[in-house]
């Protein structure tokens, strides 16, 4: 490593604007005439605007959270020295029931796995296959939760992930034929805005 | 009355320990954007990302009553996060991108430098730039100026000692500047 006149605590001092007059005196005399030095200053400065522009575009995440919601209260009907067996995905305010209606059918659930001495449990999809089928969909805003629960059922499809910030959810089907098919008549259905394959 | 937002991480995790919903709620809300921010950063996939960031407050959840307070709450989240994350990444194998940048630390010309200045106040040059970091580089970039952390707290999550940090972010900005000069070479 080339010797350096500043430490990195210095430069970050003086690109948050935290050093005292002294050293940002000395860094400014500096990078006036180092460009190397220069160019280190506006990159700390980019990345710093970078860092300010991604905290602007932040959109509240209430999606998420209900789905924790729902994972948290099906954890706070089973016994404390069971916890946590099974986790129940909930994707949305919107696919809240639906998810519920997808547990009465055993699936769509999240198993954690935590053996003795494991620091943190792993959380794996059970109920995603090997070989997975599966399609991202978005649904229609005005969309009611029973047409959905219906829709999935007919296509006997399992939700098994979302939402994606860009507000998409996974269905994953049993085959390569059901996952056709299913694209076929959800691209056709006004429940659905949007239906890619993955 | 306190609002949710006036209350202090610690606290919190206090009252999440038992098992209080509300107090997981004002913290999910408040650090949950940060944290997928971070994770985004180590997983390109979105809906795995939201898994994650899922796995991660769960487990905050339920391991608030091991926090002890000798950091600070967003850092003892953040360090949760980046082990589910790698966790996540080593389960599925994945592997680092083809062509990383190369570690190796080359001084750059002054003309380089001068024309690189461009690139730098580029936002998408250099957001493209750091996208190709070496991972322990980006994640301590990530840290350090995204979620503003200081070089004590990155390393408590990274696991190393300061020092680690600061060599990984003086390498970090050398390798940023030889792709911003590479970059403006270019157009």
């Amino acid at each position: 490593m080339v010797e350096r006149s500043f430490t990195e605590d210095d430069l970050r001092a003086f690109v948050t604007g935290n050093a005292r007059s002294e050293l940002a005196r000395r860094i400014k005399a500096k990078a006036s005439t180092d460009h190397e030095l220069g160019l280190e200053i506006e990159v700390m400065r980019g990345m710093i605007a970078l860092a300010g522009q991604d905290r602007a575009e932040e959109t509240e995440d209430a999606l998420g959270w209900q789905r924790l919601k729902q994972t948290l209260a099906s954890q706070a009907h089973t016994a404390p020295s069971e916890r946590p067996p099974v986790a129940t995905p909930a994707f949305g305010w919107r696919a809240a029931a639906v998810v519920l209606g997808l547990l009465a059918l055993g699936q769509g659930a999240f198993i954690a796995t935590s053996g003795p001495g494991d620091e943190a449990a792993r959380y794996e999809t059970a109920s995603v296959p090997t070989d997975q089928h599966i399609l991202a969909v978005a649904f229609a805003d005005d969309t009611q939760v029973s047409a959905i629960t219906a829709l999935l059922q007919t296509h006997q499809a399992i939700l098994v992930g979302g939402p994606s910030v860009a507000g998409l959810y996974r269905l994953s089907f049993a085959n390569e034929d059901a996952q056709a098919q299913a694209h076929a008549a959800l691209s056709a259905s006004p429940l659905i805005r949007l239906v890619a394959q993955e | 009355m306190r609002l949710e937002q006036d209350i202090p991480d610690t606290e919190l995790l206090a009252r999440i320990a038992g098992q209080d919903m509300t107090a997981m709620e004002a913290l999910y809300h408040r650090h949950a954007p940060a944290v997928r921010r971070f994770i985004a950063q180590l997983i390109k996939d979105p809906f795995e990302v939201s898994d994650v960031l899922q796995t991660t407050m769960l487990d905050v959840w339920r391991k608030a009553g091991s926090f002890e307070g000798r950091s600070g709450g967003r850092t003892w989240v953040l360090s949760i996060a980046r082990y589910k994350a790698i966790d996540h990444l080593r389960r599925h194998a994945r592997v680092a991108p083809a062509d990383p940048m190369s570690e190796t630390l080359e001084e750059i010309d002054t003309q380089s430098a001068e024309t690189a200045l461009s690139a730098a106040q580029d936002a998408a040059a250099l957001r493209a730039c750091i996208a190709q970091l070496p991972d322990a580089q980006k994640t301590a970039i990530h840290l350090a100026f995204f979620q503003d952390l200081t070089y004590a707290e990155v390393a408590e999550i990274e696991g190393v000692p300061e020092g680690t940090v600061k060599t990984r972010i003086y390498h970090a900005k050398k390798l940023l500047m030889r792709c911003l000069a590479s970059k403006s070479k270019k157009d």
